[in-house]
């Protein structure tokens, strides 16, 4: 124990005689009175018990260390707190303080209080800053996905660390606790010993998991004030994930939403969602999620018209509405030309089962515009005109259709083969030679029925299936390929070139994919024709020919969108960004950082705010990119306390203390102060002294008084 | 200025008128209305009621307004008897022999007079005065003071002796307006010189010669004495057929000790003194007191004693009472 005025005990020391010099007054002073009769008096005197007897020397006892508390207390004695001796501030000196804010989108949780966190961390700051004196040092951390010093250097001007903490603005970024320590280990330097560091923080669990205190000087006095006020299960309820399966489609086709929600609390609950695109409402639905969980939905919604849009996944708000809101880009195109060739029969040849699955609506939806040509007819100008060409059934070609179909595969253009024509053999012995004999998976020699099989229809038995073309057979989807009969197909050798996707149970290849020149062909030992297999029959059958199609194109892959507090990178038009600037979600407009490249340019912007930045006018967009939460801050589950003060022992030489929010921090630098329990055992002594002797006196008490 | 002084000091009546003074009757003049600063006689008209209807009756000799069980036969008629033979003839009603020849005896009350012996203590502990109150000793003389008027005024013999270690004055037994006077100088003397300890019994033992016709005692003392030598003295007087009455003066001080934080308590009679802080004793001190009385109210009552606490802090008009109590309880029946 200390005492912090120990320099007024010279001074107040006397006073401790003041007991004594009263009982010494009172001894030496009495009053004389003529008394009819002392003897009993005298006789009373003798009764007295031995309390009474020694009653003066215990009253002036009492007093004396009653007065004696009273003067101790005066003094401010204080006891050691949390390592205050070693605080500067204890030794005389100027303090060091660094105040490590933390400005993850978990701090704008707001709980029961109605008051958020990077609030309440604002409020502990000042008192923080309060205790400091002119001659003490300070400097702040502000902890967000890049963790930045509010100062270069500390500084004796603590109202500048105040007000450029609460001049920040509601953060939406992951806070990297590591970078963080590492700069508060720079900025203490050499001379950290003493020093002090707050860490302001809600200690959530995703921020705090994998943090290290390695880059901590030793010596450096570390306090956590957990501004969460204790709270260390917040419920909350988040969007984590909201995707498309591509984010180029065609207008009209049907888009689905990949969503995963999730569920931070102790409670099952009925998620309502919507999916909102350009600011109207365009699916509902609801998703329910179990107890600390996430779960998996999927909302459709059709592609409006041709152009960059923004999709905002939306669920109600609760008490972190930030993570409730996601934003998924989505460019629609024209409708792509998708040309099904064919011969004979449409049902023999399965044209019928590959239009129908391909272009539903006959011509007034969907993604494709499905136009049907018998094979012998066809012109190069469809050729060149479709995007993507659909054989089945088809007889021989002349060479140069054969040609036209190379020259388009070469150019990019996609090709899927049903193999069930009575030349395909020859065709794609033709095609491969064309291609200079490195094409085709698979080389065909003869049909083949049910009776080669012993009257059992073929069934698939071996996939690849990270294979795009495969995407629906994925996990609990493969059990779909197993419904799958084929009763007549072509018998096929693996060449080694391409890709076997697809195998029969005999080893035979199903399915195979090749690249020739900018193109994907995928060729299908099997036919849609209901005499060749059971496969138009299949409910996927519809949506897998599409995802066959659609995956023709490989530039198909789904948008990837950027994280709150990171950089986004858009490659625009230079003449078209000179006419309108990139937009932030609140449609103001964002300083970029340029490389111009020709007549394009590359626009470098960070993005603090989740929404979808665009460039180019309302309704027209030339670019848009989409900037989501991290999915990590909707769990607000915090860290065990004990295991952060563990680990920070590894740092600073010993483990930090955490402290409540309601902490006086002078207690910190100068140590608990106990000087009420002085006071409390004065006023013990004071009224020890009267349980002793006022009841006895009070008994014996004159009349009068 | 005493008693005695202020009577012999008196301012004399106005000459008399030569018609009036031609028919004054001879004899020593008439006494003047007595000056005392122990006795207030307004304080004592107030007692006039109570004298009148005083109709007591009191053992003694002398006859006086009390009525005696005695018959004599110059008093007032009580009631007719029977003759019978031994009767004094010279009481046989004639009359009533002329009437119906029978032989009746006219009996009569016989008023007799009273002695009471006033006792009053003098000791140096009488003296004590505290908190505006008179002292102990001037309580006591002027309750001797009142029950003496009282007396002469009803025509009874009362006699003075005042005492602490031993007698400091006695005057005999007398009723007249002379001895009232000098019984209150008596007093007024005494009062001024308070001293000595208290030794109630050798003083009771030294009256007992003196006492010699039976009446009543009336001892006025704050009864710090040897008790045990008390009541053995004061029994010779009941063995006599005295009636006895003790009257306790008492301080409230002497109860609850005086209200002083630390004091240093100086017997007024033995000089002797103790140091004390009252609050600390208060306590054992009351206790002590009140065995104190308990024990005098029990030997009183044990041995037939009237006794009265006389509370300085009240009124004296309670001794009186006391005296009139004595004197109802000593009233014979019919």
């Amino acid at each position: 124990m200390t005492f912090l005025q120990s320099g007024l005990l010279a001074t107040l020391a006397p006073l401790v005689l003041a007991p004594l010099v009263i009982h010494l007054l009172n001894r030496r002073v009495p009053v004389k009175v003529m008394f009819p009769d002392i003897e009993r008096i005298r006789r009373s005197l003798a009764g007295r018990s031995s309390v009474a007897k020694w009653r003066h020397l215990l009253m002036l006892l009492l007093r004396t260390l009653a007065i004696a508390l009273l003067l101790l207390a005066f003094l401010r004695p204080v006891l050691p707190r949390l390592g205050s001796e070693q605080s500067a501030a204890s030794k005389g000196g100027g303090r060091k303080v660094l105040l490590v804010a933390d400005r993850s989108l978990s701090m704008e949780h707001r709980a029961g209080t109605q008051v958020a966190a990077s609030k309440r961390m604002l409020i502990e700051a000042g008192k923080i800053l309060a205790t400091l004196k002119p001659s003490d040092k300070v400097n702040a951390i502000t902890v967000s996905r890049q963790p930045e010093a509010l100062l270069p250097e500390f500084t004796s001007s603590h109202d500048q660390i105040q007000i450029g903490l609460t001049a920040l603005p509601p953060s939406q970024e992951r806070a990297d606790f590591g970078k963080a320590l590492a700069l508060a280990g720079t900025l203490l330097g050499t001379e950290a010993r003493g020093a002090e560091v707050y860490i302001l923080s809600d200690f959530q669990r995703s921020s705090w998991a994998d943090v290290v205190f390695e880059s901590m000087p030793e010596g450096v006095r570390l306090f956590f004030v957990d501004t969460a006020a204790g709270e260390r299960e917040r419920p909350n309820t988040a969007i984590l994930r909201a995707t498309t399966t591509t984010n180029i489609v065609s207008a009209k086709e049907l888009v689905r939403l990949e969503i995963t929600a999730a569920n931070y609390s102790a409670t099952e609950i009925t998620l309502p969602l919507e999916a909102v695109v350009d600011g109207r409402l365009a699916t509902p639905g609801e998703v329910k999620i179990a107890p600390w969980s996430i779960a998996h939905t999927s909302l459709e919604l059709t592609a409006p018209k041709p152009g960059v849009h923004g999709i905002e996944v939306r669920s109600p708000d609760d008490a972190l509405p930030a993570d409730n809101h996601r934003w998924v880009k989505l460019e629609v195109r024209e409708q792509e030309e998708i040309l099904v060739l064919s011969d004979g029969d449409e049902i023999e040849s399965g044209a019928k089962f590959v239009l129908a699955a391909l272009d539903p609506y006959d011509g007034k939806g969907g993604a494709f515009n499905v136009r049907s040509v018998k094979a012998k007819d066809v012109t190069p100008q469809q050729i060149g005109s479709a995007s993507r060409i659909v054989l089945t059934g088809v007889n021989r070609f002349p060479t140069e259709t054969l040609q036209r179909l190379e020259s388009f595969l070469l150019a990019g253009g996609g090709l899927l083969w049903f193999l069930n024509g009575p030349a395909d053999g020859e065709h794609l012995d033709r095609l491969n030679k064309l291609a200079s004999g490195s094409f085709v998976p698979f080389q065909l020699s003869g049909k083949l029925s049910t009776e080669n099989f012993g009257g059992a229809p073929q069934k698939v038995a071996k996939g690849n299936f990270s294979s795009r073309f495969l995407r629906l057979f994925r996990g609990g989807g493969r059990q779909s390929l197993g419904l799958l009969e084929f009763y007549a197909l072509q018998r096929a050798l693996p060449t080694g070139h391409g890709s076997v996707l697809l195998s029969f149970s005999d080893g035979m290849p199903a399915l195979g994919s090749a690249e020739a020149g900018l193109g994907t062909a995928l060729f299908c030992n099997f036919a849609p024709s209901e005499l060749a297999s059971n496969l138009a029959r299949q409910r996927l059958f519809p949506a897998w020919m599409k995802d066959l199609v659609k995956a023709l194109k490989p530039d198909n892959i789904p948008d990837i969108s950027a994280e709150t507090g990171g950089m986004v990178s858009a490659d625009l038009w230079l003449t078209e960004l000179e006419k309108s600037p990139v937009r932030a979600p609140d449609q103001s407009a964002v300083v970029v950082r340029t490389a111009v490249n020709g007549e394009r340019v590359t626009a470098n912007f960070p993005a603090p705010v989740a929404g979808l930045y665009s460039q180019g006018p309302p309704g027209a967009l030339q670019w848009a990119g989409a900037v989501n939460v991290p999915e990590e801050e909707a769990d607000l589950r915090g860290i065990d306390p004990d295991e952060i003060r563990r680990r920070s022992e590894t740092g600073a030489g010993k483990p930090g203390e955490f402290i409540s929010g309601a902490q006086d921090y002078d207690e910190l630098t100068t140590g608990r102060p106990v000087f009420h329990w002085f006071l409390l055992g004065a006023a013990l002594l004071f009224t020890l002294e009267m349980l002793l002797f006022r009841p006895f006196l009070r008994a014996a008490g004159h009349p009068s008084t | 200025m005493s008693l005695g002084d202020s009577f012999r000091k008196a301012k004399a009546p106005p000459p008399l008128p030569d018609a009036a003074r031609k028919q004054a009757r001879v004899g020593p003049p008439p006494m003047p209305k007595f000056v005392s600063n122990i006795l207030d006689p307004a304080e004592l008209e107030g007692f006039k009621n109570l004298l009148l209807f005083a109709e007591s009756v009191v053992k003694g000799f002398f006859s006086g307004k009390h009525r005696s069980l005695d018959f004599g036969s110059n008093a007032e008629f009580a009631e007719y008897k029977a003759y019978q033979p031994g009767d004094p003839v010279a009481h046989v009603d004639w009359k009533i022999y002329a009437k119906n020849r029978r032989l009746m005896i006219r009996k009569h009350r016989d008023e007799k007079e009273m002695t009471a012996y006033l006792v009053v203590d003098v000791s140096g502990s009488m003296a004590y005065q505290a908190g505006g109150r008179e002292s102990k000793g001037m309580r006591a003389a002027r309750i001797a003071a009142a029950l003496a008027c009282l007396m002469q005024r009803q025509g009874d013999k009362f006699s003075l002796t005042v005492f602490y270690k031993i007698i400091g004055a006695h005057l005999p037994a007398g009723s007249t307006r002379r001895h009232l006077m000098d019984c209150l100088s008596t007093l007024e003397n005494r009062l001024k010189r308070p001293a000595g300890t208290t030794e109630a019994a050798g003083a009771l033992d030294l009256c007992a010669p003196l006492f010699r016709r039976r009446g009543s005692v009336i001892v006025i003392s704050d009864f710090l004495t040897d008790l045990d030598k008390f009541f053995q003295s004061i029994a010779q007087f009941q063995h006599r057929g005295f009636d006895i009455l003790l009257l306790h003066i008492v301080d409230p001080d002497e109860r609850l000790l005086p209200n002083v934080a630390m004091a240093k308590f100086v017997d007024m009679e033995t000089g002797q003194s103790v140091e004390a802080t009252p609050d600390e004793i208060r306590t054992a001190y009351r206790r002590d007191n009140e065995l104190m009385m308990e024990r005098m109210e029990t030997e009183c009552t044990r041995r037939g004693l009237a006794w009265h606490v006389l509370r300085t802090e009240d009124p004296w008009r309670e001794a009186l009472e006391a005296w009139l109590g004595l004197r109802e309880r000593t009233r014979a029946p019919l």
